[in-house]
């Protein structure tokens, strides 16, 4: 079939508009929807949580702050801080804001009080460790969920998810660092999450954003010269029972053997 | 055709066959209705998960979202001494590495506390607490860090201000009558 000039022109008015139309909707739409979202993307990241227990002083403002920003029931904590003394006689004495957690004391303001069960010149060393969710790259907590209510998110931060959590506990009991609790009030599993509503919006978490001492430190090692990359590549980091083959995010400067 | 086998027996793998289908279809139909549209969108969990842990309020403000009202003098009442040496100097001190809310509580229950009453304490804690607040940090217990500057409650100075706490004068001095709470490392005890 011959097209003349005149049939060419007709039918390519016809055509041309008939695709063009849609796909540039299609653009349109695009990126009005990515300028509504937010500019955060879950791919590129690689957080790291960076303690420093030469730093901890023992104030507990952590546990506070954290307590506040993520409205943790009376009783529990999502983090907190253990002392541990080391008598001359080579004994060690484990106390803790956690304690307050075991006793289920009412607990306003997580500070330490005298050790009163030993002389002072009696202890050789002595010195406060923060604990938190230690976000391991090999989660024990994740496969144990029956309904996949724990997840590790693309950013490699372990989350719940307590609208779907029906709470067994089976990940409480996986945990080997006791991170995680049964929230009294939703009946679900609850746990450190980093803070991750305000790493996505470019905060810190609640307890590093507190913390007067630096002892808590956190931030994106993706970012190539970040203080957190500088950090990693730099001091002799150790992670909590690294025998444990869970990989943890969080890394300690100077842990001492007695730690566990 | 073997002899043996008829129709009828056939029908029997039939209605079995019907009734795995119906099973199958079931499951198919109950398992499309009770797991989440979002469901595996990331991997083996609810993809809006991930959005709702985002969209979770921000509680703590950090100290830029103070500067926005007390970065300038006009916020300063005229009768209150100025001790806010401004964010950069603070910054620079000693206490420097706090932040607002370590003294003053989070920026919400600041200000609706001061909404309701503007002559209320700026402090977390009230007057007759006060050392408390300091104490968090600054007390002498096991495993505090000795480069920190520990309240030594033996001082002469610290004695007698003891006893006036003990008798719960009307007004009560703070540490920061002595060390400036911006800069600790500045005394005015000379004065």
């Amino acid at each position: 079939m011959r097209v003349n000039r005149r049939d060419f022109l007709r039918y390519a008015c016809l055509i041309v508009p008939a695709g063009v139309v849609p796909l540039s909707r299609r653009l349109i739409g695009a990126t009005a929807e990515s300028s509504a979202k937010q500019k955060y993307s879950l791919e590129g990241h690689k957080y790291a949580f960076i303690v420093d227990s030469t730093r901890c002083i023992g104030c507990g403002e952590c546990v506070r702050s954290c307590n506040m920003e993520n409205k943790v029931p009376e009783g529990f904590v999502r983090t907190w801080v253990e002392r541990y003394t080391t008598t001359k006689s080579g004994k060690v004495i484990v106390d803790s804001t956690y304690d307050v957690w075991r006793q289920r004391k009412k607990a306003e303001r997580f500070n330490f009080e005298e050790l009163k069960s030993v002389p002072a010149a009696d202890i050789s060393k002595a010195f406060f460790l923060p604990k938190l969710c230690n976000h391991c790259a090999n989660p024990p907590c994740v496969p144990v969920c029956p309904v996949g209510a724990t997840y590790q998110s693309p950013e490699g931060v372990v989350l719940t998810d307590p609208n779907y959590c029906f709470g067994c506990g089976y990940c409480i009991q996986a945990c080997p660092y006791g991170v995680r609790f049964k929230n009294p009030i939703t009946h679900t599993a609850d746990k450190c999450t980093w803070c991750y509503h305000r790493i996505v919006k470019g905060l810190l978490p609640a307890c590093v954003e507190i913390c007067p001492t630096g002892a808590r430190q956190f931030g994106d090692a993706a970012i190539a010269g970040s203080p957190i990359a500088q950090v990693l590549e730099s001091a002799k980091l150790h992670v909590l029972r690294k025998d444990f083959g869970t990989n943890p995010k969080v890394y300690y400067i100077e842990l001492n053997p007695e730690v566990r | 055709m073997p002899q043996g086998i008829r129709f009828k027996d056939i029908r029997h793998i039939i209605h079995a066959a019907i009734l795995i289908v119906v099973v199958m279809v079931g499951f198919l139909v109950a398992r499309a209705l009770t797991v989440p549209k979002s469901f595996g969108q990331y991997g083996h969990y609810r993809g809006d998960s991930i959005h709702e842990n985002q969209d979770l309020s921000v509680i703590l403000e950090n100290p830029e979202t103070c500067r926005e009202c007390h970065e300038s003098e006009l916020k300063r009442k005229p009768d209150e001494p100025a001790i806010w040496p401004g964010l950069d100097a603070w910054r620079k001190g000693k206490h420097g590495s706090l932040t607002c809310a370590n003294c003053h509580g989070n920026l919400k229950e600041h200000v609706e506390r001061r909404r309701k009453d503007p002559t209320s304490e700026t402090f977390v804690v009230t007057k007759d607490n006060r050392p408390q607040l300091c104490l968090l940090c600054h007390h002498a217990i096991v495993a505090r860090p000795k480069v920190l500057p520990i309240f030594d409650p033996l001082r002469e100075e610290h004695a007698s201000y003891l006893e006036v706490l003990k008798e719960e004068q009307e007004e009560v001095i703070g540490c920061n009558t002595c060390h400036p709470s911006y800069r600790p490392h500045d005394p005015k005890l000379s004065e």
